[in-house]
């Protein structure tokens, strides 16, 4: 090193003392940097295969629309549904949500980061943005080619009334990225198998408090995604099948698709923040990771 | 009010991990320059250099870097290069990256946070493979780039975990040298190892810890004189050892001789006397010797030393 | 300065010809009972298990009570048979804690060897990749037979403590094999599954995820598709409705899945088994060669 560079290193340093970076630069410095280490894993891969085959569902019906001829709406609100917000949200957020935080701290790489000045609390913000950013550019892009395919399809024209629908969808997928994405990464800083944890509460819990009648369904995120979609295809479920055919209604509290939209902010918002709370008063050491 | 040389003060400083006490009731201060850590595994080093870099709270007593407590204190968090001792990086990245991501991290733009990189990575001597992927380096070379993202931005105090670990001759002298530099460049390095001979290459302040407490604060030297005041056990092998034991029997200075297979174990209170003697007797009467090894003289004896 | 020729001594010692694998089974398993999640897993089995043989006991002996006040009311509930739908019940309802206790255990068999270069230390003893393998997959194999098949041949043992007659004999012996070959069924593509995952990702963590993605991905196509082409046909596409189907072809009982086939669910099965087996393999040999 030249001492002309020490020199202008040190004049950088003491600029950087004296009139420290804000706030967002920081939320931005990490937000990219998640951004840059996403695509380099295997598992991004994996998910981005997974992310492209529902593409393949209308395209195969468009090529042999001779043998089978559905109607590209029921097509494209089946494959939303069940497979972009039913199936992938949920995945995504458990892959990439969970290792938001966890994965620094396995890998032992946070003593890097906490002894740089940025304030942990800008760290975690930063990084679940780049989280929603980068998993509903691969969710949102997928879903619109899956769109674009079921317009070929019958009686689904692309028009205002269509891309509302997609757009509907879209917001969906987003929130739902959010909110499961926003427990998950909370889930990550804070226990130490966030995956086994991650699973029972997505495909345990949720399951079951939906067939309990009552406000049970309230502490799900499922229950606010599903109210954000703008059309359901066959999701009557059998418990509350089951419970008609005796002659009993089910209580069931509805939620409109605003407030279950403010609620998922509002889950995002909280986790998030339980996140940053748990980062900066948590001593993470090298203990925990050498036993996950 | 601290006196204006001195970057660290600590006041019963203690850190426990449920029943196990880590750093127990610490109470030192260390002055600018390069401070070595001294310490068998365990000692409570490396708690206490994540105690000074704010990774851990203490859980009583207080620690001031400059003279404010280091956990998430930002100004404090601007002045410290950090060198963890474990071997890790983010996946999939080149040195250069790497150094280059944590500068940003330092708030700083895209355009200076790569000069910064580029600067530090120069002054490790990886400037040839700084744009190779990490998982293509030499252990020596990993460990450059961990110090190369501590060195960017020139810290004021640079804190180094076991810097040597891991490195070739030619890199210790490489690390021995850079370390040495930053001293004399008027910058403040606490450098940890737990072995005696790396930290007397780069520095005469070191700071003992043996279960979690400090055993000695000073220079070398002095822990040395402490030790010279302390018994010596030589081992001479020889052809005749209870020739070699007969001469130093009656010395007022020997305090027990043991044999073991052709050898003789002399434990002496007076070293210097001792080494002295056997030199004239080599030379004048003819002993014969093979070899003379000084069993205490690593850091684990030191530390039996202090100790007992 | 004298140049000497290295050269490592052959090992000497006792080696076993056969069952080297074993040694890695043992190892692992050791390791796996340290966990506590892993404990309560097996709890949870265990106790679901617990459940059954209390069911088995009501069945057997309470029902045939003369006076008893509970006999004429289990006598008359349908499901309170001990025959092949009660067995099939039974496993259908331990496969998730299977799959659950295989990502969880499982995830770190491979990566966290080749992570810690633990599979240099593994080839440098006399045992072969082939003997890495399977004793890695065995010990999966027995986490699910842990949970299915070897209850289920306890509860059988129990039902003929209870009722002991020649055709009750006749009925288990009957009964033995298809619990055998449904446990294998549900245990081997999950450990296979997993360990081939483990093989390809280099964390645990990845390893859990991925297996446990590509399978909620199948299962929501599973759904889908029979759907949208209405086809019920198209539902073996969900790995686990393919593992049902054959499990009610073993028994025999309750045709929920007819639609389905079941030779198309064993190829199914078989080459989800042999694809994952390959991969694992071709990482293992490649390491073994390398050292």
């Amino acid at each position: 090193m030249t001492n002309r560079g020490i020199k202008e290193e040190r004049m950088l340093s003491e600029k950087l003392q004296k009139t420290p970076a804000p706030y967002g630069r920081y939320v931005l410095t990490a937000c990219h940097h998640t951004l840059t280490i996403l695509p380099r894993r295997k598992m991004t891969i994996l998910a981005g295969v997974i992310t492209a085959m529902p593409i393949s569902i209308p395209i195969l019906l468009v090529m042999n629309s001779s043998i089978w001829d559905p109607e590209g709406e029921a097509v494209f609100i089946r494959l939303a549904q069940f497979v972009y917000i039913g199936a992938l949200c949920p995945l995504f957020a458990l892959l990439f949500g969970t290792s938001l935080i966890g994965e620094d701290v396995e890998n032992q790489t946070f003593p890097y980061l906490f002894t740089r000045p940025i304030p942990r609390s800008a760290w975690v913000l930063g990084r679940f943005l780049g989280y929603v950013i980068g998993t509903s550019a691969m969710l949102a892009g997928s879903m619109a080619v899956t769109f674009l395919a079921c317009t070929q399809l019958s009686k689904f024209p692309l028009d205002g009334g269509t891309l509302a629908l997609f757009g509907q969808f879209a917001g969906a997928t987003l929130m739902s990225l959010a909110g499961y994405g926003a427990v998950c990464m909370f889930l990550g800083a804070l226990v130490r198998h966030p995956v086994v944890i991650g699973i029972l509460f997505m495909f345990l819990w949720q399951r079951l408090a939906v067939m309990v009648a009552g406000y049970v369904d309230f502490l799900t995120v499922e229950k606010y995604v599903s109210a954000m979609l703008p059309r359901r295809e066959g999701l009557e479920d059998a418990w509350h099948r089951l419970i008609s055919s005796l002659g009993v209604e089910p209580l069931v509290v509805d939620v409109g698709p605003w407030p279950a939209a403010f609620a998922l902010a509002g889950i995002s918002a909280g986790f998030v923040f339980l996140t940053a709370y748990v980062v900066v008063n948590r001593e993470y050491s090298a203990a925990r990771s050498a036993s996950a | 009010m601290s006196a204006p040389n001195i970057i660290l003060e600590t006041e019963g400083l203690s850190k426990w991990f449920g029943e196990v006490v880590a750093v127990n009731n610490l109470t030192l201060s260390l002055e600018q320059g390069v401070t070595g850590l001294l310490g068998p595994n365990g000692a409570g080093k490396s708690t206490f250099i994540r105690l000074c870099t704010g990774l851990y709270a203490p859980s009583r007593g207080t620690i001031a870097l400059f003279g404010s407590p280091p956990r998430h204190n930002l100004d404090v968090l601007r002045m410290i290069g950090y060198c963890p001792e474990s071997d890790v990086f983010y996946e999939g990245m080149t040195g250069f990256e790497f150094v280059q991501w944590l500068c940003r991290y330092w708030g700083m733009s895209w355009r200076d946070a790569k000069r910064s990189a580029v600067e530090a990575c120069e002054r490790v001597g990886m400037t040839a493979r700084m744009k190779d992927p990490i998982t293509t380096y030499s252990k020596g070379m990993r460990q450059r780039i961990k110090i190369a993202q501590a060195l960017a931005l020139d810290p004021e105090f640079l804190v180094l975990d076991e810097p040597m670990q891991g490195l070739d001759p030619e890199g210790r002298e490489e690390m021995f040298s850079l370390i040495g530099a930053l001293g004399k460049e008027g910058r403040s390095v606490l450098v940890s190892s737990h072995i005696l001979y790396e930290i007397e290459r780069v520095t005469n302040t070191v700071l003992l810890l043996h279960q979690g407490s400090v055993l000695a604060h000073g220079s070398v030297r002095h822990i040395r004189d402490l030790i010279d005041e302390h018994p010596h056990a030589v081992t001479i092998e020889s052809r005749d050892p209870k020739r070699v034991a007969a001469q130093f029997v009656s010395d007022a200075a020997t305090l027990g001789i043991e044999y073991s297979n052709g050898q003789v174990v002399i434990r002496t209170s007076d070293p210097n006397a001792f080494y002295q003697k056997l030199n004239d007797l080599v030379l004048d009467s003819g002993l014969d010797i093979a070899s003379i090894r000084c069993a205490d003289d690593d850091l684990q004896s030191v530390f039996e030393y202090l100790i007992h | 300065m004298p140049i000497f020729h290295r050269t490592y001594r052959s090992f000497d010692g006792k080696v076993w010809r056969h069952f080297r694998w074993w040694q890695i089974v043992r190892q692992e398993w050791r390791i796996m009972l340290k966990s506590r999640l892993f404990r309560q897993l097996l709890g949870i089995s265990l106790f679901l298990t617990g459940l059954h043989v209390v069911l088995v006991y009501l069945i057997d002996t309470v029902a045939n009570m003369q006076g008893h006040p509970l006999s004429e009311a289990i006598r008359e509930m349908e499901i309170a048979r001990i025959d092949e739908a009660f067995f099939l019940r039974f496993i259908r309802l331990q496969t998730p804690l299977v799959f659950i206790a295989c990502i969880f255990s499982g995830s770190r068999l491979i990566c966290n060897d080749f992570r810690y270069n633990l599979v240099d230390i593994y080839f440098s003893k006399p045992l072969s990749w082939w003997d890495y393998v399977a004793g890695k997959t065995v010990t999966l194999l027995l986490v699910g037979f842990g949970m299915t098949v070897f209850p289920a041949w306890l509860l059988l043992l129990l039902h003929l403590a209870f009722l002991p007659s020649l055709d009750t004999l006749g009925e288990v012996a009957g009964l033995a094999l298809p619990n055998l070959m449904f446990g294998l069924t549900v245990s081997l593509p999950c450990a296979l599954g997993v360990l081939a995952s483990s093989a390809v990702f280099n964390g645990p963590r990845f390893a859990s995820i991925a297996v446990f993605m590509v399978l909620m991905a199948n299962a929501a196509f599973g759904v889908v598709l029979p759907e949208i082409l209405d086809q019920d046909s198209l539902r073996i596409i969900a790995f686990p409705v393919a593992l049902n189907r054959l499990g009610e072809w073993y028994f025999g009982a309750v045709n929920l899945l007819e639609d389905v086939s079941w030779k198309q669910s064993a190829v199914y099965v078989t080459a989800v088994c042999a694809v994952a087996l390959a991969m694992v393999c071709m990482k293992v040999r490649r390491a073994g060669a390398a050292s």
